[in-house]
């Protein structure tokens, strides 16, 4: 692989390219998280906090109540060694001793347990293993501690003790008292009573308790506790997280529908939630958006995509029974010119009085539906063709009558109607729409104000069915791989290095033959085809360019963009992922879009060359000049480039005039800050003419004819 | 006058002669009373209401004095007692019989005194009364509350020697093994009863000021209530405290043994103290109940009633 020099080169070269998209990918904000995810984020936020508070307060809380503890059970463990005690002082050490052994052994806790005598001095019995930092005798000051009155809790003072390295221990120091009533043979005693008893201190208990050990107990059932409570909280979540699935289920299944609805599928269903009012509420609101979506919002009448659907069902009703239904394409005359003269109100108005006529003429199982503009489709179910006909006479005859008042303004409308018969399921949707548009163009043909049924055997049908079958073979050549690329090169007028070729599409026939896109593309635009054949052209043209590239041609393409393009939201990702893919920069490539697709569709050309110029790439405006010029469209156009239509060009050698229009668009677009390009140069005087002028590319036959091969590589027509 | 009638004379003369010598020879301990000074140690019912009953039960003057453990009043009463006229004296409690052992040429009787051995008043020259009720009747009562009745403790101090005697002498005449054990604190009070309950169905509490608090008793009254044994005490207020039966003395029997020592005229024949004649039985109805001591009607005559 890194043999070949050259291509490890271009490997280094198109790693920035990569590097740079990937950059690009990265910072590209990502799509939003789902409701579901949210929740479920902020239930598992939820359950972390209240899982550490958890923990926390359980820690603190236990720390403190193992101290309570602990201290509450030493005041216990000193009564009961009290008691058990006593009789060392009786006895001095003797056997029990053994009873104190084996009470303690089962308690830990007991560091050591030493009883002293009334002085505090000697230590009349001993248990456990007492730090060899504990004193052998009391101090005055514990003892008298130890017999002074506690102002806490606890009636003996509690120190906290640390013996070197040995684990930290509670240690308490009691007195042992005896007592005994002061009267003789008890008399009046009484249990509560206050009567005077003598008290006497015989020694001292000194008890140690290892608050390590508490301590070591307590952090195992933490821990467990923790685990438990975590594994509840798990649990929860995922009680949780199904709960919320489960509620959001209605509000999800509606994500669908709404994506459908939105891509323009209408026949999507919406189903009530039921016990959610919000999900409810945006299920109704799906279901108008349905509804509005199915609908033309000013005449109430089907739109196309419903009348589309109400047709398919009506073909294969068709398919199922002899009788015939008639499609009709009613179309209004002069529309245009009522909108442009009268104003868009008035012509609404017009639209929606119109719409009305349609809907009283028909009946009830008759389908009305508004095609956009001024165009209407009638479904007539059920009908001969005398019928048939007899309703388009009908309509026409209403339309033509129907009154429009503006003002003290009264005037008149009038429609063509393209009439086809429905039988069988022979045709299509599509083929129907076609027919019906066709026997229309010929009412309009024929004078307007009229009707007209389909016949195969009519010019414009035939016309109209050519650019039919045109659409056929633009879809086999999708499915046969027939489509061809040719180059024609862009040579740049005192640029040496810099030369673009222009990627031409050409359709291979079933002869073989390529036709030029003059032939098909039309047909394409008609059938909405535009748009397939540009990813096409985009795809193919970029992996031609990246193979140019690897063979050590220093290149850049142009490719044509269509109209109908700017309306594909994905063709801007669509793009990049073909640039990344091949390892090429934006700036490899040069998108043209033509003067009249840019003024049609300005608000989307713009947003989709904005996209592009942020990814690097480059914009042409293409036949510039053979629209409707205006210079000021390129201020708000960010193209880097004007290609020059040919029409001005061709003839620059003969006609001043065009001469004229070349020189001031050139300056124009220089003072713009964008390069030129002059097409259609056929001749070596032309190019001095062009060269003269200021362009800074010229294209044409005589530089180059479109061919599937480039140009040798050191070619160059610059002088 | 002649002395025909000489021999009757004689004869009268003789007999008030010899009753003179007679009532001098019998009398040279006691002379005659004309009152009695009572000394009582404080103001405690158990020494107030032996005072009241002499006062009730003799027909002479009772002065009554009190000293409630007040050096300086004690000093005054001793004084005032020795240069009363009255020639007896009857001190009630353990700190008036020590304050009367001061006293010269008074007869001295004590009583509601329960270790007089200790104090050794005897030694003094005293007499008295005991203070334990009889302890054949308490046994008596106890054996017919509870037939079965075969074993019983008792724990004391030092000393008691009379009492413990009398006690065992009432264990064998009702068939009842007597347990004794001397110890010196309340502490070891409370673990000898402790440790003789496996051996024993009742504890007998006697009021060993030494070795008794209420810590201590308090303890083994819900001790021996815990392990179901029978408890005798000294006084009816521990009833209620897990005892079972209480026998007390009778101040009036108190009173009436002290004035019968007063009025004796054979006290060589005497003990020098001198056993009551009467207890005062009472029951407690809910440790009987607890203890499934059945109380047939004459021994529910004796129930507490606080």
């Amino acid at each position: 692989m890194f043999r070949d020099r050259t291509a490890l080169a271009r490997m280094w070269v198109a790693w920035p390219a990569r590097l740079s998209y990937m950059w690009r990918w990265w910072r590209k904000p990502s799509p939003p998280p789902s409701l579901a995810g949210r929740i479920l984020g902020m239930l598992l936020l939820g359950m972390l906090v209240i899982y550490l508070i958890a923990n926390i307060g359980l820690w603190w809380a236990s720390t403190r109540l193992l101290d309570n503890n602990l201290r509450k059970q030493a005041v216990q463990w000193v009564a009961e060694l009290d008691e058990l005690g006593t009789l060392h002082y009786v006895f001095r050490g003797q056997p029990h001793l053994a009873v104190i052994d084996q009470r303690l052994k089962n308690f830990p806790e007991i560091l050591f347990v030493r009883y002293y005598d009334s002085q505090g001095r000697r230590v009349i019995a001993q248990y456990g293993s007492p730090p060899l930092e504990a004193a052998i005798s009391l101090t005055e000051e514990q003892m008298h501690a130890a017999q002074k009155p506690s102002e806490s809790d606890a009636p003996y003072p509690m120190t906290r003790e640390t013996a070197g390295s040995g684990p930290p221990y509670l240690r308490i120091i009691a007195p042992l008292r005896v007592k005994s009533i002061a009267r003789d043979g008890a008399a009046g005693f009484r249990l509560d009573g206050a009567g005077r008893e003598r008290v006497r201190v015989v020694g001292y208990i000194d008890l140690g308790l290892n608050a390590a050990y508490y301590s070591r107990e307590l952090n195992k059932s933490m821990a467990f506790g923790s685990g438990l409570v975590a594994l509840l909280l798990l649990l929860t979540l995922l009680a949780g997280r199904w709960l919320v699935r489960h509620w959001l289920a209605p509000l999800v299944a509606l994500r669908v529908p709404l994506e459908r609805l939105a891509n323009g599928d209408t026949s999507v269903r919406v189903e009530s939630s039921g016990g959610h009012a919000e999900i409810a509420a945006i299920s109704e609101a799906v279901k108008q958006l349905q509804r509005l979506a199915e609908h033309d919002p000013l005449t109430g009448l089907a739109n196309r995509a419903r009348f589309a659907r109400i047709l398919e069902m009506e073909i294969v009703r068709r398919s199922e029974s002899h009788a015939q239904s008639a499609l009709y394409f009613v179309d209004l005359d002069q529309f245009k010119y009522v909108n442009d003269t009268l104003g868009h109100a008035i012509g609404d108005q017009v639209l929606v009085q119109v719409a009305d006529v349609l809907r009283r003429r028909l009946r009830e199982i008759d389908v009305v539906a508004r095609f956009g503009g001024d165009e209407f489709m009638v479904l007539a179910r059920d009908v001969s063709a005398s019928q048939a006909a007899e309703i388009a006479s009908s309509i026409t005859h209403l339309v033509r009558n129907e009154r429009i008042v503006n003002g003290d303004r009264v005037f008149n409308t009038s429609c063509s109607i393209g009439v086809t018969m429905m039988d069988g399921a022979r045709y299509s949707v599509g083929e129907l729409l076609a027919q019906a548009d066709m026997a229309c163009y010929a009412a309009k043909s024929r004078g307007r104000n009229t009707f007209h049924f389909y016949e195969p055997s009519d010019q414009e049908t035939q016309r109209m069915s050519s650019e039919l079958n045109q659409s056929q073979l633009i879809k086999e050549a999708f499915r046969e791989n027939g489509f061809r690329m040719q180059y024609q090169p862009i040579v740049g007028l005192g640029r040496p290095k810099q030369i673009y070729y222009e990627v031409l599409l050409r359709m291979q026939n079933q002869e073989q033959d390529l036709v030029l896109p003059s032939e098909f593309l039309p047909a394409a635009d008609r059938f909405g085809l535009m748009v397939d054949i540009d990813r096409w052209v985009i795809e193919h043209a970029l992996d031609a360019l990246a193979q140019f590239r690897r063979d050590g041609h220093n290149i850049g393409f142009t490719v044509n963009l269509s109209g109908q393009s700017f309306e594909e939201p994905s063709l801007l990702d669509f793009i990049q992922n073909h640039l990344w893919r091949n390892g090429l920069a934006g700036k490899d490539v040069i998108f043209e879009i033509t003067e009249q697709s840019a003024v049609r569709y300005m608000d989307k050309a713009q947003r989709l060359i904005q996209g592009l110029v942020d990814i690097g790439c480059r914009f042409a405006l293409d036949d510039f000049g053979a629209g409707f010029s205006s210079f000021g469209y390129l201020k708000h156009l960010p193209v880097d480039i004007i290609k020059i239509d040919g029409t001005f060009v061709q003839h620059m050698a003969d006609d001043v005039l065009d001469q004229a229009m070349v020189r001031s668009i050139i300056d124009v677009a220089h003072t713009l800050g964008k390069l030129t390009v002059a097409e259609s140069v056929e001749d070596a005087r032309t190019l001095k003419l062009v060269r003269a002028a200021g362009a800074d590319f010229a294209q044409g036959n005589y530089l180059g004819k479109p061919s599937e091969k480039l140009l040798a590589s050191s070619q160059s027509v610059v002088a | 006058m002649a002395l025909k009638d000489e021999p009757l004379a004689r004869l009268t003369a003789f007999v008030c002669m010899l009753s003179v010598a007679l009532t001098l020879a019998g009398c040279s301990w006691l002379r005659a009373v004309s009152g009695l000074d009572v000394i009582l140690s404080d103001n405690t019912s158990a020494y107030t209401e032996v005072a009241r009953e002499l006062t009730r039960q003799h027909d002479s003057r009772v002065e009554i004095f009190r000293i409630d453990g007040d050096s300086a009043r004690s000093l005054e009463v001793q004084q005032r007692v020795q240069q009363s006229d009255r020639t007896v004296v009857v001190a009630v409690g353990l700190a008036a019989a020590q304050l009367a052992t001061r006293l010269v040429n008074k007869q001295v009787i004590f009583c509601q005194v329960f270790n007089y051995e200790d104090a050794r008043l005897l030694a003094a020259g005293m007499r008295g009364v005991s203070a334990t009720p009889p302890v054949a009747e308490q046994f008596r009562y106890w054996k017919r509350l509870y037939p079965p009745l075969k074993d019983i403790g008792v724990v004391t101090g030092s000393g008691l020697r009379a009492l413990l005697a009398e006690a065992q002498v009432a264990a064998r005449e009702q068939n009842i093994k007597l347990v004794h054990v001397e110890v010196r604190t309340d502490k070891e009070m409370l673990r000898a009863y402790k440790q003789m309950a496996p051996k024993v169905r009742g504890f007998w509490l006697l009021p060993d000021n030494r070795i008794l608090s209420r810590e201590s008793v308090r303890d083994l009254l819900a001790f021996s209530a815990k392990q179901g044994k029978q408890v005798l005490v000294f006084t009816p207020e521990l009833l209620g405290s897990g005892a079972l039966l209480s026998a007390a003395s009778d101040p009036a029997d108190v009173a009436g043994r002290v004035l019968s020592i007063i009025g004796s005229t054979n006290h060589a024949e005497q003990a020098p103290v001198l056993p009551l004649t009467r207890t005062r039985i009472r029951i407690s109805v809910e440790m009987a109940k607890w203890l499934d001591l059945p109380l047939v009607p004459e021994l529910r005559k004796l129930a507490y009633v606080p």
